[in-house]
């Protein structure tokens, strides 16, 4: 039966029932694909809008501890789960303290030990904070500092640690607004004892328009009495600090830009949620808002413009939605004059010069193929021509002229094959998956004609995976475009092209990546020449407290652990060496570009102009009403 | 490390495994966050291997759901501009990178154009070489052209240089695609904009923009709210509804599917609920208007939400809505309209009150109203509703646009067509075989007749190239069920009957066609040869030539026909009428080599004095070899004619030249050498 609600008189009940098997579920759920539970017990505390009713240890564990498995996976896929379960239990115990204490941060409290008391021990083993903190990058707007060094403990007296905790969290000004955030990533548990590593974010923000954030990694000790935990040890092994003067490099133009439009104001402005409780099911809008961006010059008056794909279905959907910049870099809707407001489910667009003629011709991954439109002296894009892809609806695309003929060619990802296209695709198995829907090299043959050579191409090979993303670059710098593709669920492909022949070399390079891939961005990151690659992955704390566990898959498989492990680790930086012993070198935990969430597109980009490439990562999964995570 | 094997899925037992995912997807149905609230990320290179993530100290940290991201210079001010597209709203952004006004690092643009690689130059690489005149440092930075990059992404394909101090450019080098040396262009001018143009020396400078209107404004992330309408795309039949009456609690039917004088709103409230009394009220005093546009029912649910109770509902309607048609809700009501939503909506939420459904006269479920709904609105749908558009889903679309479903029509031969142009041959003939079943009508995507057709075709095709004779032989028997006198589909299935060594069924299909009046079978010109020859292959010759006999009648015109008549009367031994044939074959057309070659060949070897001709025969052969290549056949014949004229010595000459062009494996080898024994013993070659 459902429940009603009424404007004037919300309604609640039958929402607890929800909230309980939501999390009974879930957990059954990690039991069958280990680290993919992201249960995040992120805290998230301000000044004004500290929680004043935080949940108590106790209920942490109602709510955590296993009712019962209801599903059992095929024998790879099911991890020891009370090991799993009770590192996520004292994960929450600990995420309950460190809320506590970073409450007091937050308030500036650092003065009154009573706060602390039955938080912090009065005798606590302490490494010291600033001891080594060096200035690493010194711009005019911006100076970063950071101490990546693991200093001695020492043992000190709340006193003490409060005054070094002052300096460290109260020194940026006295006036400003203050949000922390923790994130653990590991827990260990003995009988009386509990530890912890845990990612602090501080961010100090001053009147002023000046900024600190703080970036600390620590490791924890902790006295376990009953079910309360106090803190008795602080090693600190990682620090970073940046400041930043005036203002913030980035502001967000976008209501000025495009907020004018009806476009913006009737249709983008809002959610994919609000779409979905206003459109049937049967036009197939799906939650999980597989839809990206694209630029290009499409009128070619010299200023860049923008093409927004949008969901839809059969029978309904969102129209797609092309905007044009004005002169005074606002946009103006021209998605019904060009000719590309399709309502039916868009994923991507790809501006590529297909007939080099001088313009922009747009191809558009829909839910059924492909279709090439032709840029008509920049007043209209004409459907010229459309492409079935057979097995599974495409995804990103990437062109490149892999033959060298003169004529761009388009690499088409596909993820999930059409009959298992429920939401989030069927993997199998999770890890390592092998039924996924079979990517497309469409070779232009001339004339508005592309013809699949996927096979003939010799790009058939390891493609049965849940491919997202692709990039083509010379890695090998032999003079033809090499190929990169990231897969969701297992290992990722690295086709080197050798005239117009591709081998997956992905294995015996090391950039398999085995993890969830969402994408991929290629840049060149230690400024060496030659072109490296960023694989986009999902960073799971929970995944990482889990997999980590010793007794996470029982004895059975040390390597398959290693693989969840993997999969938990998050996104990847290869460093292209162009040797041939080891072509490319995993340079992703030095480098500290790891820990990128749940993420999408990632891009390389020089955001500051200093002449090396820094990186961006979209990210984040689901967000709903509901404040519950999965 | 080994492979998953694909058949993973086949051998091991998965149920729980997915029902796993089943349940996930279920949580994320019911509401529930996955990984929400993720803040986007800001990686900062510090030059020494290492970076800061610095993503709230430069407000990059927005949670939106994440999921595109361009980078592109959208202001022209020298600085990486970013798009990003999300889940949640808003569902693009626009973020402005102020760098350039924060610091004065330097910057060089370039937007490269090919021209004898592709257009865009994707793939050309670029290496600039700069130095600093304060420190007098130089160093490269190297970027490429690249089209489609992160997820579903593209960036712009100007490549903007960041410099920092380095105020000089030295060198810019540019590889274009396919080149085997880079080019080396003109020196460029820092903070500028430029377009190279590949095999040109110098680069245009690309002229500043002069305007610019953008303004930072906070944009917060917006979540689903506010009263929703959904007009259906097509209508519902929707199960029965029953609520409970007034007087006695005793059932009421509120739906049952049936034709209706009017469209009806059933509209579910509750007497604590104060948009729903408004909203009965509006309508209450609108009754007389609404009388013979649409009837409406409210439902009180007053009881079922344990809220209040029917008596106060009741208090209510006999209060204020005289004029209604009232009655309670059932907790049975509630499940069905519970699994109505569930059907047609993704997300599961609470009922919200007032609810309302409007079915069209003909009892079909056509528009949901969950909240408030205005006069104007229902007017407005009434009337959509009252008329049968057979475009009943543009009114059902949230905003204009085109739909674009017909440019795919993705059945199951196009998706054959997709599969069999990438050469996926088992999955091409896997999309067709289910149109081998009779019960065509429980087909998925292919209902037309003609497209059944059009598959099966495609089908014996695939089959026949692929040598499956299995799929080969079912598609042309489904054929001949479909369309018993297609004359084509006959001739094919006998041909592959006769490859299969199956003279019976060859035979069974093949006698229709030779037996039934010529005129009425239908068949084309080389339909009927081809029944002429399969008649011949199965020994009917008689049969055959009765056949061709009538097609030459038919078609008098044809040398074709006319061509495989002689033939068959040779192998009849009916040499005269071949040779009548023949001539006339050639009368008609004499550059027909094969007929001249066959005449020859009859007038040098055959055992009828009167027609034996050897001095034709040594002229035609030799005609023929005067205006087509020596072919062993060709040569037989020639020597044939001159064995037939006495030059045993040509004879012998010329067969030896068609042995050798023939290959040793051919069974034409034994033929030809016991002929050039024959020549060898000065004997001319006879027939029989």
């Amino acid at each position: 039966m459902l429940s009603l609600f009424c404007n004037s008189k919300p309604a609640t009940s039958v929402c607890q029932r929800h909230c309980a098997v939501a999390v009974s579920l879930a957990l059954a759920w990690l039991a069958c694909t280990g680290c993919q539970w992201k249960a995040e017990p992120t805290a998230k505390l301000e000044r004004q809008t500290a929680s004043q009713n935080r949940s108590q240890p106790s209920e942490h564990a109602a709510d955590r501890l296993p009712r019962k498995w209801v599903g059992q996976a095929e024998t790879s896929d099911r991890p020891q789960t009370d090991v799993a379960l009770e590192s996520e239990y004292w994960s929450g115990v600990a995420m309950t303290a460190f809320e506590r204490i970073g409450q007091l941060w937050v308030d500036n409290s650092f003065t009154s030990l009573d706060h602390y008391k039955g938080l912090v021990a009065e005798n606590i083993e302490a490494s010291q904070f600033r001891a080594n903190l060096q200035t690493v990058l010194q711009q005019q707007n911006l100076q970063i500092q950071v101490d990546r060094s693991r200093h001695m403990l020492q043992s000190m007296d709340r006193t003490a640690l409060l005054d070094a905790w002052q300096a460290l969290f109260g020194d940026h000004s006295a006036t400003s607004h203050k949000k922390v955030k923790f994130k653990i990533d590991a827990v260990q548990h003995a009988a009386d004892a509990l530890a912890t590593d845990v990612r602090i974010r501080f961010d100090s923000y001053a009147p002023d328009g000046s900024h600190q954030q703080l970036n600390l990694r620590w490791d924890c000790g902790w006295h376990i009495q009953g079910n309360d935990v106090t803190l008795v040890r602080i090693q600190q092994f990682d620090l970073e600090v940046i400041r930043t003067h005036e203002r913030p490099v980035w502001s967000d133009v976008t209501l000025s830009a495009v907020g004018g439009t009806a476009a913006f104001q009737q249709q983008l402005q809002y959610g994919l949620d609000h779409w979905l409780d206003r459109m049937e099911q049967g036009v197939e809008i799906l939650t999980t808002g597989y839809q990206g961006i694209a630029v290009a010059d499409v009128n070619n008056d010299g200023l860049e413009d923008v093409f927004v794909p949008q969901p839809g279905g059969v029978l309904s959907g969102l129209p797609n939605r092309l905007f044009l910049q004005n002169a005074d870099g606002t946009v103006h809707d021209a998605s019904a004059e060009y000719g590309v407001d399709w309502l039916n489910e868009s994923h991507s667009g790809l501006f590529v010069d297909l007939d080099n003629d001088g313009d922009q011709d747009l191809i558009v991954a829909t839910s059924f193929g492909l279709v090439f439109t032709e840029n008509i002296n920049g007043r209209q894009l004409k459907a010229r021509l459309t492409k079935l892809t057979p097995e599974a609806p495409p995804m990103s695309l990437a062109a490149a002229d892999y033959d060298l003929d003169g004529q761009l060619d388009i690499y088409v990802c596909c993820y999930s094959p059409r009959q298992s296209s429920q939401l989030l695709g069927r993997p199998i198995p999770y890890h390592d998956a092998n039924n996924g829907g079979r990517n497309l090299l469409l070779r232009n043959l001339g004339n508005w004609s592309f013809q699949n050579v996927t096979i003939r191409s010799g790009l058939d090979q390891h493609n049965r995976r849940f491919s997202f993303a692709a990039v083509w670059e010379d890695f090998d710098n032999d003079g033809d475009p090499d190929l990169y593709v990231a897969n969701d669920y297992g290992r990722n492909n690295l086709f080197v092209n050798d005239g117009g022949q591709f081998q997956d070399v992905a294995e015996s390079f090391a950039v398999e990546d085995i993890s969830a891939g969402m994408s991929v961005a290629v840049g060149d990151a230690n400024a060496d020449g030659w072109f490296d690659i960023y694989v986009s992955n999902m960073w799971s704390s929970a995944g990482n407290r889990i997999a980590y566990q010793k007794n996470f898959l029982g004895e059975q498989d040390a390597s398959l652990q290693q693989q969840y492990q993997r999969h938990a680790r998050g996104n990847s930086l290869f460093l292209n060496q162009l040797s041939s012993k080891q072509p490319f070198a995993d340079a992703s935990q030095m480098a500290r570009v790891t820990m990128g969430r749940w993420a999408w597109s990632s891009q390389f980009a020089d955001i500051n102009n200093d002449g090396w490439d820094d990186l961006l990562v979209a990210n984040g999964f689901v967000t709903q009403e509901r404040k519950d995570d999965l | 490390m080994s492979q998953s094997p694909v058949s993973d899925s086949a051998t091991g037992n998965t149920d729980n495994y997915l029902a796993g995912w089943n349940q996930l997807a279920d949580l994320i149905r019911d509401g529930a966050s996955f990984s929400g609230r993720e803040e986007n990320c800001c990686f900062l290179n510090l030059q020494n291997g290492q970076f800061a993530d610095t993503s709230s100290a430069w407000q990059w940290n927005l949670p939106d759901d994440g999921r595109g991201l361009a980078v592109v210079d959208w202001d022209q001010d020298g600085d990486i501009d970013v798009w990003l597209a999300n889940r949640t709203g808003p569902q693009i952004r626009l973020l402005r990178n102020e760098s350039n006004s924060l610091n004065s690092h330097h910057f060089v643009a370039l937007r490269l154009q090919g021209v004898r690689c592709n257009r865009d130059a994707i793939g050309a690489k670029v290496t600039i070489r700069i130095r600093s005149s304060a420190s007098g440092r130089e160093r490269r930075i190297t970027k490429a052209v690249r089209a489609g990059e992160g997820f579903l992404s593209q960036n712009s394909k100007w490549l903007t240089f960041g410099l920092g101090d380095y105020d000089t450019i030295v060198s810019v080098q540019i590889a274009w695609p396919g080149d085997s040396k880079p080019q080396t262009i003109a020196p460029l001018i820092v903070d500028q904009r430029y377009v190279v143009t590949q095999d040109q020396a110098a680069a245009r400078t690309v002229a500043v923009r002069s305007e610019l209107n953008l303004v930072a404004k906070a944009l917060p992330v917006s979540m689903p709210s506010g009263a929703v309408r959904t007009m259906l795309s097509r209508r519902r039949s929707v199960p029965r509804l029953t609520g409970q009456a007034i007087s006695d609690e005793s059932p009421v039917i509120l739906h049952d599917g049936k034709p209706t004088q009017r469209p009806r709103l059933i509209s579910f409230w509750a007497s604590w609920c104060a948009p729903c009394l408004s909203e009965l009220t509006m309508w209450q005093a609108n009754a007389e208007r609404w009388e013979n546009q649409v009837e409406v029912a409210a439902v009180s649910v007053d009881a079922v939400s344990g809220e209040s109770d029917n008596q106060q509902a009741a208090r209510t309607m006999a209060a204020s809505l005289p004029n209604l048609s009232c009655s309670f809700a059932s907790p049975e009501t509630l499940a069905a309209v519970g699994q109505l939503l569930e059907q047609i909506y993704y997300r599961r939420q609470d009922l919200p009150l007032p609810f309302s459904l409007l079915f069209d006269a003909d009892g079909q479920l056509a528009v949901i109203y969950k909240g408030p709904v205005s006069l104007e609105q229902l007017e407005q749908d009434v009337r959509t509703v009252s008329t049968s558009s057979p475009d009943a889903y543009l009114a059902a679309r949230p905003l204009p646009g085109t739909n674009i479903t017909a440019w795919f029509a993705p059945d199951a031969v196009r998706l054959a067509e997709a599969y069999a142009e990438a050469e996926y041959w088992d999955d091409a003939i896997d999309q067709l075989r289910p149109l081998l079943q009779l019960d065509s009508d429980s087909q998925s995507s292919v209902q037309d007749s003609d497209r059944i057709w059009a598959g099966l075709q495609l089908l014996a095709k695939l089959a026949a190239q692929q040598h499956r004779v299995a799929d080969h032989t079912a598609s042309l028997e489904r054929m001949l069920q479909l369309r018993p006198d297609d004359a084509a589909v006959r001739l094919d299935r006998i041909e592959l009957a006769l490859v299969g060594k199956d003279p019976s069924t060859a035979w069974r299909l093949l006698r229709p066609l030779l037996d039934s009046p010529f005129e009425s079978v239908g068949m084309t010109t080389d339909q009927a040869i081809r029944a002429g020859q399969y008649g011949a292959h199965l020994n009917r010759t008689t049969t055959a030539i009765r056949l061709l006999e009538a097609a030459v009648k038919k078609w008098p015109q044809s040398t074709d026909a006319r061509f495989h008549l002689a033939t068959l009367y040779q192998i009849d031994h009916q040499y005269s009428a071949a040779v009548t044939q023949y001539r006339l074959v050639l009368d008609r057309d004499a550059d027909r080599t094969d007929a001249a070659n066959n005449l020859a060949w009859l007038l040098c070897t055959t055992n009828d004095d009167e027609l034996r001709n050897p001095p034709e025969a040594l002229q035609l052969a030799q005609a023929i070899l005067q205006t087509v290549d020596a072919s062993p056949s060709y040569l037989d014949t020639l020597a044939a004619a001159f064995a037939a004229n006495g030059q045993f010595e040509q004879a012998v000459t010329t067969l030896e030249r068609a042995i050798e062009l023939t290959g040793s494996d051919s069974p034409m080898i034994e033929k030809l050498t016991n002929r050039i024994d024959v020549y060898r013993r000065r004997q001319p070659w006879r027939q029989d």
